[in-house]
């Protein structure tokens, strides 16, 4: 009988360790955070988006090292265009950052052409994106100014002297505000570094 | 493993000692899996790298396919056993009463002997209780500890995870005019090298 009943002495004394190990260690499923809390990781879209912005950054050099300035605009204002990453990569600061980056390189691109209203319209549309201080924020100031430069030279050059004027004074604002913009980026780096 | 320890098992028949142990190791690992050791998980590492986003081979969708057919009643496949054992032991089902009936009579199967009254019908309620005790501890509590681990571990891979961020702190100098293109480079080949490494970590091999 005792060779018989030590296997069911032990699973009885498996089955209340179980419980006793059940109850000690037990937690409640609500402890754990959720799996969504974490934020978003990168993803394979957002890949996709950085992947299709190299791409028109290099046609565009292309382009642009032809001389080609109106082709080289294409693929660019084809990126910035769309289709732009939608759900949790629609707001990703690198989709924001790249793209406003890209619009800098267009107004550079179009003021070159002469098409200063559109380039403005571009620098807008990337400061409404890089909004944090960055150089991305600085570089669109920076080539603010060299549209305005340009069309101050090409006022100039149409005898409109007060337009060229005030075109030269709004680039001197805009240098003005990406070199601000810089030193505080570079403060800011040096404070995170623990510098002076 | 010889080909005669492959061959199906006739109904009622036990696994072979060796072939027993060798499933419960292959089942114990599935559901909880130890340690890599380091040199494996190099090899591993050094085989995925090679091309982890390589499209399969002809070969391996032949074989997927045989195996998701065997899988769905159509058919065999060599892995097919095994792959069910897996699952199974990664994913248990809920023990129905005559499968778990099943089970038990086959750990305790009479042996033809003469009958032993009452003595065996209470030794065996005690074995079937203690059974249904395990049974019931597992699914009201051993099983929930171990989802809420098994989520807490997922958490923690999540929040290992590189995850979507300004490229700011990629810059140290301001942007040079006409370098536009060396910038998207240099963030798409950051944020690609992070994508890898999130993969390696959900597949668990970092």
């Amino acid at each position: 009988m005792l060779h018989r009943r030590s296997p069911l002495l032990a699973l009885a004394l498996a089955s209340v360790v179980a419980l006793g190990s059940a109850f000690a260690c037990g937690r409640a499923p609500s402890d754990v955070p959720a799996l969504g809390d974490a934020g978003a990781p990168i993803d394979p879209v957002l890949l996709a988006f950085l992947s299709r912005a190299k791409s028109a950054h290099h046609i565009a050099d292309q382009h642009e090292e032809a001389g080609e300035l109106e082709k080289a605009i294409e693929p660019l204002e084809s990126l910035v265009k769309g289709p732009l990453p939608a759900g949790a990569a629609a707001d990703a600061p690198e989709v924001r950052e790249v793209t406003a980056d890209t619009l800098a390189r267009l107004a550079d691109l179009k003021s070159q052409l002469g098409r200063f209203e559109a380039a403005e319209k571009d620098l807008s549309r990337g400061l409404d994106l890089a909004r944090e201080t960055t150089y991305f924020r600085g570089h669109l100031f920076e080539v603010r100014g060299l549209v305005e430069e340009r069309m101050s030279r090409a006022e100039k050059d149409k005898g409109n002297t007060q337009a060229a004027e005030d075109a030269k004074k709004r680039a001197l604002d805009a240098f003005e505000k990406s070199m601000s913009i810089q030193a505080e980026v570079i403060e800011k780096a040096t404070r995170l570094e623990g510098g002076p | 493993m010889s080909r005669d320890s492959e061959r199906p098992l006739d109904p009622g028949e036990l696994l072979p000692e060796e072939r027993e142990e060798e499933l419960a190791r292959a089942l114990r690992a599935a559901f909880a899996p130890g340690e890599l050791d380091a040199a494996v998980n190099e090899a591993l590492i050094a085989a995925a790298l090679e091309d982890p986003l390589a499209p399969p081979t002809e070969e391996e969708v032949a074989e997927s396919a045989r195996l998701r057919d065997a899988l769905a009643g159509e058919g065999e496949h060599p892995a097919l056993e095994l792959a069910r054992a897996l699952s199974s032991a990664h994913t248990p089902r809920e023990l129905t009463s005559a499968s778990a009936d099943r089970a038990l009579s086959r750990a305790l199967p009479s042996r033809g002997g003469p009958r032993r009254g009452n003595v065996i019908f209470v030794s065996f309620g005690a074995a079937t209780l203690a059974a249904v005790a395990i049974a019931a501890s597992w699914f009201l509590f051993v099983r929930p500890v171990l989802d809420s681990e098994n989520r807490a571990s997922l958490a923690q891979q999540a929040e290992d995870l590189a995850v979507s961020r300004s490229t700011a702190s990629m810059f140290s100098e301001k942007f040079e005019p006409g370098a536009t293109t060396a910038r998207v480079d240099r963030i798409a080949l950051a944020r690609s090298r992070e994508l890898r490494s999130n993969r390696y970590a959900l597949w668990g091999v970092r």
